[in-house]
């Protein structure tokens, strides 16, 4: 055995090593555990002269008696330039920090709550792109997992969903995916002991669940035979509507449930908090009809797959791609223009406008912080120039540059830390407000919006970025107060705390820069809260006041005939009639500003068609009294009526705008048009109403068409009733009005027609209204910037001040300079303001689809806010200045 | 000036313990002595403390040895009592006995 030397673990040396602050001690102690190490590990081996050597470490480190070396060195080495163990001198500077932060309890308050309202405001943000984007789907693996849609190379944004067969064709031939499943939509109407309900549900595959890893919390979940076409009434229900139907009883399972009008069979439960896709209550299997399951047109089901082991989702693209390449050989007609898409499951799910808002709140949020920090950054330069002597003094002695830059930076950091736990509690509070703004309809559509909340993720990300921002706007200051002028600051008699040229230079533009950046974020929250407003009160082309709507959907088994259809309107529209208070009552299958939109594809007459480009327009099915209920004008020719039944000549009413479209310099009543899937050969223009805007995003004056309900009755109903009265009070006898037609017909959806618009401006109301906080968030900070420079000048220029007065400068002489300076600073920072705000709102009117144009009005608003703030804040600096009693000012001195 | 050389009593326990070491006085010793001449497992940290606070009181010197490679190439660093340390010893001594004189049959360990 050769007796190698064995050095001692070389962490523990380290710690040693920063441990011990007096580099002659430090080099003593190491050399005498390491001589000690050697007669332990000759004596006992090396493990245990290893742990001995820990031990030792441990309790230097830690031990009091340790410190206490330290601080009888402390005197001798603080003052020394070099020698210093980084860790010890670093620990040392924190505690000072923390030392001098409480000495200035009023600044370091100020400090911490403006750092933590920047940082707040970014939290809250940043924990909806972490819960709503980087991961809304808690599901095992997701990153292997993509959705397949069918789009057109030329139109790719919306998610198309794909027909049948074509579903079959790639599970049977892609070979990159070890599962392919797919879901549709599939709503219930749920019947039982209470009151019959719109439950929202999904058909889907057998490799549903086994792809995303789903345990069934009871029971069993779909299997492939629960997919057999009459195998198939079968369901899994989520463990809300299990408990919220059944009370949570095991006996449920096995047992039987109405849905839709047909009974089922409750095979198992889900896991308590398992909702895919989009909030989903309902699972059924997904089975094909024979006639379904060949067809390459009926569009409903979104394939999703998880990637074989290895396969890249580059590969699944190029192998799609090619399944698809054969689709065109085969069927030209049914995938005309079409490609087959692949995007990850994430991307997928998630709503496309929502990175772009994400974005647009980050940025704000981000503007917030900078003004937060241009604020602390002056502040720390405030308080720098108070604690200059005492940094003099210390450079006096021998403190490097270094060693100051440090200790100004060990305060920053100290401030982080302290800032952090402010900072969560003002993201939690924010947070819980946009939870609780968010209508719960829509909640299901965000996939991960439950999930919003402080938690360890945030915390770290706060912390990073208190860090991250402090040390930079931390070094500014530090590196220009670390330029010590000795003996300026130490001469006896010199003007204490005189900032030089430089700094006032810094300390300016720092204001300039807060009211440059506040004025964008005013700008954009009025903005949006323009938009929102135009939205929901402006011109609709159909008047929302004193509407009720609600909606239902007639189940297949019950209403399979068209007959049935009718019948069912005609009595409701009876029944409605003996409603008090309603002045006129319309039934459509869709309306303007539900989420529901339908669209037919038009083939005029005398036209010639374009395969690759068919017409396609609004369609709604609609009973006479609909443009009444509405108040949407008719123009020309006339409203539908009792003539116009089943068995009468097939008529249609469009609107102006495609009136205008299609026959712009002819009369387009009398006009024949053929509609897609209407078995009459041609319906006939009667009348053309006003345009509406069904979703000011997407479709304003979109062309649509309308037929008469008794010609084309449809399995989707909504209701719209009139009233003098509050249209809310109409919703009960509205829906005892359809119980009374058929009580297992759940009206949902209930709510008046403002209700409805506002809904459709969730999104953009939350803009508006995070902007309008960030905004005034910028506005008050940039307004304390103000103030604290002004007050600052103001000191600064007491004595000159002071001497003006005495030789004879009257109060609005000085009010003049002092106001003068605060103006300069203003208008510069408006200036450069203005510049940024236009560009901000160029941004906005396109990520608001041409809602709002930047009005020359708002801007002028927004700068007299700002003027008037600007005022305010200066008010009492100036007032103080012209309060100065020259005698006073130059005794002082 | 004598208040100022009044010794705790690990300092006497020290200085003694460096007078018996004698040009051997360097902390590895001083340590292994006291712990096994009089049973005293002194902390580290407390000896190098007494010792620095010894020597900022001009009771003790040191002198740094060559570096060793037995220490990883740190020197040894030896300890000398000066006058000044052994008058405060005397005193001390000098202290203890008058203090305990005629308790010789309560003190003398049986």
């Amino acid at each position: 055995v050769t007796l190698t030397r064995t050095a001692p673990p070389r962490l523990a040396a380290w710690l040693v090593r920063v441990s011990i602050r007096d580099a002659r001690w430090r080099e003593t102690v190491i050399g005498d555990l390491a001589e000690e190490f050697a007669t332990v590990r000759a004596r006992s081996g090396v493990p245990t002269a290893t742990a001995w050597y820990w031990r030792q470490a441990a309790g230097l480190a830690t031990h009091a008696s340790g410190v206490a070396i330290r601080r009888t060195w402390a005197g001798r080495s603080s003052v020394s330039r070099k020698g210093d163990g980084f860790m010890h001198t670093f620990l040392q500077d924190l505690a000072r920090a923390a030392r001098t932060l409480r000495r200035q309890p009023l600044v370091s308050g100020v400090i911490v709550l403006t750092l933590a309202l920047g940082l707040g405001a970014n939290a809250a943000v940043w924990n909806m792109v972490d819960a709503l984007m980087v991961r809304p789907l808690p599901i095992r693996d997701v990153d292997r997992m993509v959705m397949i849609s069918e789009n057109s190379p030329s139109d790719p944004e919306p998610q198309e969903t794909v027909p049948p067969a074509n579903f079959l064709d790639f599970k049977r031939q892609a070979d990159v995916f070890d599962r392919l499943a797919a879901f549709e939509w599939w709503d219930v109407n749920l019947v039982g002991q209470d009151e019959p309900e719109r439950v929202s549900g999904f058909a889907v595959s057998a490799d549903f669940f086994p792809m995303l890893s789903v345990v069934p919390a009871q029971g069993r979940l779909l299997t492939q035979d629960d997919t057999e076409w009459g195998h198939h009434r079968r369901v899994v229900l989520s463990d809300a509507l299990w408990h919220r139907r059944f009370g949570g009883d095991p006996a449920a399972v096995g047992g039987p449930i109405r849905l839709n009008g047909e009974s089922y069979e409750i095979v198992g439960i889900a896991p308590r908090g398992f909702d895919f896709p989009l909030g989903s209550e309902i699972w059924a299997p997904l089975a094909f009809s024979p006639e379904a399951a060949v067809s390459r047109t009926s569009r409903s089901l979104t394939p999703i797959a998880h990637l074989r082991p290895g396969a890249s989702i580059e590969r699944a693209r190029a192998q799609m791609t090619g399944i698809y390449a054969t689709l065109h050989a085969q069927y030209p007609t049914a995938t005309r223009g079409r490609e087959a898409r692949l995007r990850t499951l994430k991307a997928g799910m998630i709503d496309t406008g929502l990175p772009a808002i994400l974005a647009l709140w980050q940025a704000a949020a981000l503007l917030v912080l900078l003004i937060a920090c241009t604020n602390i950054a002056n502040l720390l330069l405030a308080r720098g120039v108070e604690q200059q002597r005492d940094l003099a003094v210390r450079a006096a002695i021998g403190a490097s540059r270094w060693r100051l830059l440090r200790q100004l930076l060990a305060e920053s950091l100290a401030l982080a830390v302290a800032s952090t736990p402010v900072a969560l509690g003002v993201a939690s509070l924010g947070l819980t407000a946009l939870k609780a703004a968010m209508p719960p309809p829509l909640i299901r559509f965000v996939s991960g919006w439950t999930e919003l909340g402080v938690d360890g993720r945030l915390v770290a990300f706060t912390l990073v970025v208190a860090v991250g921002t402090v040390v930079l706007f931390g070094v500014l200051p530090a590196w220009q107060l670390s330029r010590v002028d000795l003996m300026g600051s130490l001469r006896e008699g010199g003007r204490s705390g005189t900032a030089g040229p430089w700094r006032s230079r810094l300390r300016r533009s720092l204001v300039v820069a807060q009211i440059a950046l506040a004025l964008p974020l005013l700008v954009a929250s009025g903005l949006a809260a323009i938009a929102t407003s135009r939205f929901v009160n402006g011109p609709q082309g159909y008047d929302p006041a004193g509407v009720m709507s609600l909606r239902m959907v007639l189940p297949v088994a019950n209403y399979a005939t068209a007959d049935a259809r009718r019948q069912f309107i005609e009595r409701l529209l009876t029944e409605v009639s003996h409603v008090p208070a309603v002045d006129a009552t319309g039934i459509s299958s869709t309306l303007p500003a539900s989420s529901m939109t339908q669209s037919r594809q038009l083939t005029i007459d005398g036209r010639a068609e374009d395969r690759d480009h068919p017409i396609s327009v609004y369609y709604r099915a609609v009973t006479p009294q609909y443009f009444d209920a509405l108040r949407i004008p008719v123009r020309r020719g006339r409203a539908f009526g009792d003539p116009d039944r089943v068995d009468t000549q097939p008529v249609a009413i469009v609107s102006q705008s495609l009136a205008t479209r299609y026959w712009p310099n002819a009369e387009s009543l009398g006009r024949r048009v053929h509609l897609e899937g209407s078995k009459a050969d041609w319906t006939t223009v009667i009348g053309i109403v006003g345009n509406t805007i069904d979703d000011w995003f997407v479709s304003r004056n979109a062309p649509t068409i309308y037929v008469p309900e008794a010609q084309a009755p449809s399995a989707s109903v909504y209701l719209v009733a009139r009233t003098p009265a509050d249209p809310v009070s109409l919703g009960r006898p509205l829906q005892a009005a359809i119980a009374a037609v058929d009580s297992q017909v759940p009206a949902f959806e209930v709510m008046s027609m403002r209700d409805r618009l506002r809904q459709r401006t969730s999104g953009l109301q939350f803009v508006g209204a995070l902007m309008a906080v960030f905004g005034l968030l910028a506005l008050v900070l940039a307004a304390g910037g103000l103030y604290a420079v002004m007050a600052f000048f103001v000191s600064q220029r007491r004595h000159e001040i002071g001497v003006r007065m005495a030789l004879g400068a009257t109060a609005t002489n000085v009010l003049r300079q002092i106001a003068g300076h605060a103006w300069r600073l203003s208008i510069i920072g408006i200036a450069i303001g203005l510049g940024l705000a236009v560009l901000l709102a160029k941004a906005m009117e396109r990520a608001l689809f041409g809602i709002v144009a930047a009005e020359p009005g708002l801007f002028v608003g927004v700068v007299i806010v700002l003027l008037v703030a600007a005022a305010a804040a200066s008010w009492l600096p100036t007032r103080r200045a012209t309060r100065i009693d020259p005698a006073l000012a130059l005794r002082t001195e | 000036m004598a208040t100022n050389l009044s010794l705790g009593e690990l300092e006497q326990v020290l200085l003694l313990a460096i007078l018996q070491l004698d040009d051997e006085a360097y902390t590895v010793p001083i340590s292994r002595l006291l712990a096994d001449r009089v049973g005293r497992h002194v902390s580290r940290g407390a000896v190098y403390t007494s010792l620095d606070r010894l020597e900022a009181k001009g009771l003790v010197t040191s002198t740094m040895g060559e570096p060793l490679t037995e220490r990883g190439g740190r020197a040894r660093r030896y300890f000398t009592v000066t006058s000044r340390g052994l008058r405060a010893l005397r005193s001390a001594r000098a202290a203890l006995l008058t203090l305990s004189a005629g308790l010789e049959s309560l003190l003398e360990p049986k």
